[in-house]
């Protein structure tokens, strides 16, 4: 494979890269910003560079500098992580020029896929069902209303630019649309850089339900099963689990060979994830693409037995998949928690801070994901996420005991410090997640439930 | 989009991205190259890489107080490799005992192939340089210690 590989991230998905790479012989590089100097992953890689100050923008979102390191220590191909550049075209292509392997899709691939407005268009080219909604993204507020109104409200209006939850609205009332259109446009502009916005369909009851694919070089894909993450907080995602609760099989093999349809209809290398939203009639519609590991990517391995990373690795320096779609047999059930520094009563506002005592769970089919330690300080300058808690069972119910047990072992505290983890157990307790009944509105229902019940 | 609303967008990016106007930008798009300039009282010359947007980082040496006493050091803006000369085999850009005033370049700091000057931010008398010609540094490194009194 690779002699040297290069990690251009922080924080757990860095320890996590780290170790598949040791697992495989292959001699890691970090790259850390002042406040990581000390990081976890400095005590797993071979060798550390420090490339930057604290804000991302001259750390982990400097390519010149992470280039450079790359160049000093000779590593051969970079692994982005999630967030930071894992998806920005310029930096792949800047790894291409320098004969560096960036371990994602090609530069213009995610160029494509990035912008939410062509992809939708690639996607139902290449035949996946999508929302009604704008073919292209809409330039004027007067067609968008024309749009709007024949699809039919609500509606939600998205930038093109935008992702991971930010940059869209929920349009319910005609007379509200013009607004809503002009604030979203002038966010996207502010936000993005990007003013351009695109207008769908809004399902009010759905699922977020996704598709992981893995591609190889030589246009080769398969799906390795799905999972739901229906548990969002201001569209981020806090609970994952796999299978997909009230799908039947069949339902997945179709959105499985659709995302996989998708995949190779734009050229995608790498692992990809494929959004969609699932109806209460169980009808799907492509949302977008994920050119990236996902943070929840740990639900899959757990009952694929197949490492993402590993695969992103061999996939990078060429090799074919060893993996047919005969060879993917989920088994069982598996969930991941996101243990996040910060205060579900003050609207999951961040709590940096010092570590007094960060205790995490063991026993059986239980794994933890984390760079955070006893005395480790929670940077204000990074995302709050702390830990991920995977469990593991034969059965969803088994699963959903076996969390929350390890959520109970779980003990996090320090100064300042607030986390999540009872607002999980409420979740996990919900008869409506208990049951597999709910859907995306599950956190804000009970956030607006426990205000009611305050009152 | 054409070729100038892409150029016209990365111009714009770049603008937002720099920490200060800059004096000058020249961009071209064929095999895309930017320029950015600032004025010498702020900052030195800082170049984005070939197709890069959002990356252009300005040069400004900052001196390392955490040190007590009279000792500051200059110290690496970026990652990159140390030289301590113009070009191989020219006189140093300063040497041991000499004084340095404010805004006076003692070396060079090549990052991507890209040659910037590095300035010291005080005045000093050279006790030091601490890293040889040539030499791979990471951000924050000291590279020549000052006695400043």
């Amino acid at each position: 494979v690779f002699s040297t590989v290069l990690i251009a991230n922080r924080g757990e998905i860095a320890v996590r890269v780290a170790r598949t790479c040791r697992e495989m012989g292959i001699r890691t590089v970090a790259v850390v910003s002042t406040s990581d100097l000390n990081s976890a992953v400095t005590r797993i890689a071979d060798e550390t560079r420090h490339i930057g100050p604290p804000a991302a923008r001259r750390s982990y979102r400097n390519a010149a500098a992470i280039i450079e390191a790359a160049l000093q220590t000779g590593a051969e191909a970079i692994h982005p992580g999630y967030g930071f550049l894992s998806e920005d075209p310029d930096f792949a292509e800047i790894c291409e020029l320098h004969g560096i392997t960036f371990l994602g899709p090609p530069a213009h691939v995610i160029a494509e896929l990035g912008d939410k407005a062509l992809a939708r268009k690639k996607m139902a080219d290449a035949g996946l069902p999508i929302l009604p909604g704008s073919r292209n993204a809409v330039d004027d507020v007067d067609s968008a209303k024309d749009i709007a109104d024949s699809i039919g409200y609500p509606v939600i209006v998205k930038a093109v630019a935008g992702g991971g939850g930010r940059g869209m609205s929920v349009v319910d009332d005609p007379g509200d649309f013009v607004a809503a259109f002009t604030a979203a446009r002038a966010q996207a502009q502010a936000v993005f850089g990007d003013s351009r916005i695109y207008v769908e369909r809004f399902l009010e009851s759905a699922r977020h339900v996704e598709i992981q694919v893995l591609a190889d070089q030589h246009g080769n894909a398969v799906y390795l099963g799905e999972r739901d993450c229906s548990v969002q907080r201001r569209n981020q995602k806090i609970i994952e689990e796999t299978p997909a609760p009230g799908l039947t099989r069949e339902h997945i093999a179709e959105m499985g060979a659709a995302a996989v349809l998708g995949a190779l209809a734009v050229g995608y290398v790498g692992a990809a994830t494929f959004e969609f939203l699932v109806d209460d009639q169980g009808r799907f519609y492509f949302m977008e693409v994920n050119c990236r590991i996902q943070v929840e990517h740990p639900v899959t391995e757990m009952v694929t037995g197949v490492d993402m990373v590993r695969e992103q690795l061999l996939i990078g320096a060429g090799h074919r998949l060893s993996l047919g779609q005969e060879d993917i047999l989920p088994f069982g059930a598996a969930v991941e928690c996101r243990i996040n520094a910060e205060d579900p009563a003050r609207e999951f506002l961040p709590t940096p801070g010092h570590l007094t005592e960060f205790t995490m769970p063991g026993g059986p089919f239980t794994r933890v994901d984390t760079h955070a330690h006893p005395g480790f300080t929670i940077s204000p300058d990074y995302d709050p996420l702390l830990a991920k808690v995977i469990v593991w069972a034969p059965d969803r119910q088994q699963a959903l005991a076996r969390m929350a047990r390890a959520l109970d072992e779980t003990r996090i505290s320090g100064d300042a410090v607030e986390t999540n983890i009872d607002f999980l157990r409420t979740v996990l307790a919900t008869p409506a997640f208990q049951d597999g009944k709910h859907t995306t509105q599950l956190v804000d229902q009970l956030i607006n439930s426990s205000l009611t019940s305050e009152k | 989009m054409t070729d100038f609303d892409t150029l016209y967008d990365k111009v714009i990016g770049l603008l937002h991205a720099a920490p200060r106007t800059p004096k000058r930008i020249e961009a071209h798009v064929g095999d895309a190259s930017v320029l950015m300039e600032w004025h010498a009282e702020s900052a030195v010359t800082g170049v984005a890489a070939p197709a890069a947007s959002g990356t252009v980082e300005p040069v400004v040496p900052s001196a390392d107080t955490a040190d007590t006493g009279h000792l500051r050091y200059v110290v690496a803006p970026m990652i990159g490799t140390f030289y301590c000369a113009p070009e191989p085999g020219a006189d140093p850009f300063v040497t041991v005992g000499e004084v340095v005033s404010d805004g006076q370049q003692v070396g060079i700091l090549e990052t991507m192939k890209l040659m910037n000057p590095l300035k010291s931010e005080l005045a000093g008398r050279v006790v030091e340089v601490l890293v040889a010609d040539g030499t791979a540094v990471e951000y924050g490194q000291r590279l020549v210690t000052l006695d400043t009194r």
